[in-house]
């Protein structure tokens, strides 16, 4: 698979203040690459950085393995970190100025801002959009010319539920064409949801990088957790402690919760619990979200 | 370039600010030579002066009318500080790069827009001095285009203004206190310099010394009309006065663009 942005040990110093430290990694084509984060994390300075608005400390990018360049990001939607336009500008003057600046004819400027559901303000000035309008603006803006590459920085600041929903669909569907979507987030949920790979940044160190997949099984606990319940938990509980590769098993609202190794799966359980006379009434496995994950790695505490 | 222009029109197109300021600029020219004009006349019509030829008759008005539209200089400089401030303030600065324009191309449109604007200024000072100009005279006058040379020195003045306007701007990136080091510098620091350098160098005979900052290099260009040409040795020739106002608008030009590619947006 071919390397969309490539990325190679990137650093930015604010004075004494590292913000991004010597970051690599490659983003493919054709994928929705989160790049996840707490806050302040460093994500907007290294899109700013290949968007040639922040000058790098050290390091090096590419784009499809040029540097980068004004031709380039003409080719690249993007929405960083805030919707950026004029004020006193209509939404459709906004967007007429930012094709002109892609060197587009702006023809599709009607049909982008159907996709983001503004037609019917088009003519508002961008001062009385709500937030989520203004966002929504942006990210049509970064629809202009139908590029193939899209860059989103906290695509879902300020949308309600509905418009939340909508550009979580929105970038599956670019995604489905066949579009490479780089997008920061600090929502991890998001990032789940949407992305195919993700690399995670913490006080400017990249912590961990590669397809959703191998970042959730790459960890040193291997241990899954399963839940069951039966009619009678204590006799189940007694039970199942007796059944190979179950380490521990704890009662919990009305749930047995077990902690096995890997050799254990619902199955395995479900035969064994049979054999020994009970019915299980629920189980389930519980799958290793990105968020423990995301918790392991960047450790408990939010402090960046 | 007259891509970029294309696009830096579209955003004033339809700011309703920007349009309001030029046109009271436009306005202020034609209103303070028509004061000037009326007060020079009472002057001639109350006094033995009569006899005097008003200092709107050609060749005296290209000298008059650029003299007292010089006065108006914080118009110029609060347009340009107010059009790129709200790139700053709007974050369109880093938009229109991220969009793909090159830092160059931001910075080069913005001088450009400062050549603009002084040639609207200079434009509406140049058709004031024709009209006062032909008011004043008898016919018996001069031909027009003696003296034209002032029109000239009046757009590399404003030029010189506005581009001290944007590197302050671009230096400061903030409207509100860009205006205040502007107005701060233009009316007082550097009028106060000057008097500095004359105070010192007077009695060596040198104080004409004080032109060489860079807005009274052009300030001396345009000198009061029928007192200083009277007083030899008080002022550089224009040649010279010329090439440090060519310097100094290189030098800034030079120094915005330096700000404005090695910072980060």
């Amino acid at each position: 698979m071919s390397v969309v942005l490539s990325i190679n040990k990137l650093a930015k110093s604010y004075g004494p203040v590292r913000a991004l430290n010597g970051v690599s990694f490659d983003v493919p084509k054709g994928s929705v690459f989160g790049i996840l984060g707490p806050n302040g994390s460093g994500k907007t300075t290294l899109l700013g950085i290949v968007m040639d608005i922040l000058n790098a400390s050290g390091g090096s990018y590419s784009w499809l393995g040029q540097p980068g360049s004004d031709q380039q990001r003409r080719q690249i939607g993007t929405l960083l970190e805030t919707p950026n336009f004029y004020h006193y500008l209509s939404g459709e003057k906004n967007l007429i100025i930012s094709a002109a600046i892609k060197q587009q004819q702006g023809d599709d400027i009607s049909q982008v801002l159907q996709t983001v559901n503004l037609l019917q303000r088009k003519d508002s000035k961008f001062s009385s959009y709500s937030l989520g309008m203004k966002q929504r603006l942006a990210i049509g803006s970064a629809l202009l010319g139908n590029p193939d590459i899209l860059v989103f920085d906290e695509p879902t600041n300020g949308l309600d539920p509905a418009g939340i929903a909508e550009i979580r669909e929105l970038i599956k569907e670019l995604n489905q064409q066949g579009k490479t979507i780089i997008m920061a987030s600090h929502i991890l949920d998001e990032v789940e949801k949407v992305c195919t790979h993700v690399a995670i940044i913490q006080k400017g160190n990249l912590k961990t990088a590669g397809t959703v997949a191998n970042v959730l099984s790459n960890t040193s606990d291997s241990s899954t957790t399963i839940e069951i319940a039966s009619d009678d938990n204590e006799t189940l509980e007694a039970i199942v402690r007796k059944m190979q590769g179950v380490n521990s098993a704890t009662q919990k609202d009305g749930l047995l919760i077990l902690n096995c190794t890997e050799l254990v799966t619902p199955a395995s359980i479900n035969r064994y619990c049979f054999e020994n006379g009970i019915l299980l009434n629920q189980l389930v496995m519980k799958r290793k979200t990105l968020e423990t994950r995301f918790l392991e790695i960047t450790g408990n505490q939010s402090d960046r | 370039m007259l891509q970029l222009l294309k696009i830096e029109w579209l955003k004033v197109k339809n700011y309703k600010a920007f349009w309001i300021l030029l046109i009271l600029y436009i306005v202020a020219i034609v209103g303070a030579n028509a004061i000037a004009y009326s007060i020079n006349n009472q002057v001639r019509e109350s006094s033995a002066g009569s006899i005097l030829p008003s200092l709107y008759t050609f060749p005296t008005t290209w000298n008059m009318v650029t003299f007292v539209s010089t006065f108006l200089f914080l118009f110029p400089g609060l347009l340009i500080i107010n059009h790129t401030g709200n790139e700053f303030s709007f974050k369109t600065s880093r938009q229109n790069i991220i969009d793909g324009w090159g830092k160059k191309d931001f910075i080069s449109v913005k001088l450009l827009f400062a050549v603009v604007i002084s040639a609207v200024a200079t434009l509406t000072v140049f058709l004031t001095g024709l009209l006062f100009g032909f008011m004043a005279s008898d016919g018996s006058s001069e031909p027009i285009t003696t003296n034209l040379h002032f029109v000239l020195y009046f757009f590399l003045q404003t030029l010189l203004y506005c581009i001290v306007a944007i590197f302050i701007v671009l230096w400061v990136r903030k409207s509100g206190l860009a205006i205040g080091i502007y107005f701060a510098y233009s009316l007082v620091i550097e009028n106060l310099l000057a008097g500095l350098i004359f105070w010192v160098l007077k009695d060596s005979g040198n104080a004409k010394f004080n032109q060489v900052l860079p807005l009274q290099s052009s300030d001396a260009l345009i000198r009061t009309p029928k007192i200083e040409s009277l007083i030899p040795g008080q002022n550089f020739s224009d040649p010279v006065l010329l090439v440090l106002v060519g310097f100094y608008i290189i030098f800034f030009s030079w120094l915005s663009y330096r700000n404005f590619i090695k910072r980060d947006l």
